[in-house]
């Protein structure tokens, strides 16, 4: 995949949860937490849990690291909200929780570094993993394992490949959408797209079957 | 497009295509009751937050105090007035300072990093764009420098140094930026 162009599902219909939230709803609620309704997070933390935890999890590979790294991102996001501007902008807040996400998940990699603790991996091994998985026995089993050699080579990709392959690639984002996340120019972000796929190409290579 | 180009591009598609089934991620249920639960307790009281807690202040003086403040005050204003105006600027920004004061004031950003090649400011003034605002590197050994007018009032800010973000070692102050990092902060 080249450009601008995706081959993944869009966005809308596959990556968030259930029911639109329009930019206007969104602050909305928003404006709701910061008059001290703490219950008006929660459609926002239901809408993006997925997402938030997705690349958390990809960039640690272990379930657990990506709970408490949403949470936090969450919590963070509420707690910056004063301070959030999302001025009408189309997926202004998703953006900046994922900026978040990504910012603390570097800080868990870079203490796991160290402390010379070892990635746990264990991102493909619950059951009730998958939204859903259609498909023969067969067909499951090589799509588990396909997903396991993939997450087993991210994971030995340098953060920057990693992450901008769980942006664009996994999560489908727009290079204007990863643009404010990961404050790169558009053409740098094109760059580092096609050598984090070279280097990925690379290290699948080297992924035991 | 060549032979070989075509061929790297038809592998990162199919690459693509497989990261892609990596998305289909269940988050564990114990998720949004757990943030929900953190984002109920009180938050800490940070410096930060303290230092913008609304306060009370009482002042009292006498009818002397008072006076020896006005003539102060009047004195302060006059050398203010013959104070000599700074030159242009490489922002862009007005150059001339009697047609915005006092709402602007002219800053001057300095990092001194020998061995980089590009040294860019970003802030809350102009966007946070990396490529708005270029220092220059003035004596030619890392000293990069650039003046800008800003409006007075709190500011944050970073250095982008060669695609990295840097706090200015020298800010008066940082503060978080509500990402898990820190920003510098300037007062004017």
């Amino acid at each position: 995949m080249t450009g601008d162009a995706s081959v993944a599902l869009p966005i809308e219909s596959a990556t968030l949860g259930s029911g639109p939230i329009c930019p206007d709803e969104e602050q909305v609620l928003i404006n709701r937490c910061l008059a001290g309704d703490a219950e008006a997070f929660r459609p926002l933390v239901q809408r993006y849990q997925r997402v938030t935890f997705s690349v958390a999890l990809r960039m640690l590979g272990s379930r657990a690291d990506a709970e408490d790294v949403a949470q936090q991102a969450f919590a963070d996001a509420y707690a910056a909200l004063d301070r959030f501007r999302g001025e009408g902008r189309r997926r202004a807040f998703y953006t900046w929780l994922l900026r978040i996400a990504i910012n603390r998940a570097k800080d868990v990699l870079k203490s796991k570094k160290r402390t010379e603790e070892p990635l746990s991996a264990d991102a493909e091994g619950g059951q009730a993993m998958f939204a859903h998985d259609p498909g023969s026995p067969e067909a499951h089993a090589g799509q588990a394992e396909d997903r396991r050699r993939l997450q087993a080579a991210l994971l030995t990709l340098p953060p920057k490949y990693r992450e901008v392959l769980v942006l664009k690639d996994v999560e489908g984002l727009a290079y204007e959408e990863i643009r404010p996340i990961l404050r790169l120019s558009i053409p740098a972000l094109k760059i580092r797209v096609i050598r984090a796929r070279a280097r990925m190409r690379a290290a699948l290579e080297e992924v035991p079957r | 497009m060549s032979e070989r180009d075509q061929q790297t591009r038809q592998a990162d598609d199919e690459l693509a295509a497989r990261l892609a089934a990596l998305r289909e991620v269940t988050p564990p249920p114990s998720l949004v009751p757990r943030v929900m639960q953190r984002i109920a307790e009180p938050a800490p009281v940070t410096f930060w937050t303290w230092l913008r807690r609304p306060r009370r202040f009482e002042l009292r003086l006498s009818p002397l105090a008072l006076g020896g403040l006005a003539v102060a005050g009047l004195l302060l204003v006059g050398l203010l007035a013959r104070a000599p105006r700074p030159g242009p600027l490489v922002s862009g920004r007005p150059t001339t300072a009697a047609a915005h004061e006092p709402e602007v004031v002219l800053v001057r950003f300095v990092l001194v990093t020998p061995g980089a090649h590009r040294v860019a400011l970003a802030g809350d003034f102009n966007g946070w764009d990396p490529g708005h605002t270029l220092l220059e590197n003035a004596d030619g050994r890392g000293t990069f420098a650039a003046n800008l007018w800003l409006p007075r009032g709190a500011h944050e800010y970073m250095f982008v140094v060669d695609g990295q973000w840097v706090p200015d070692p020298s800010a008066p102050a940082r503060v978080p930026d509500g990402f898990g990092r820190t920003n510098s902060l300037l007062w004017l």
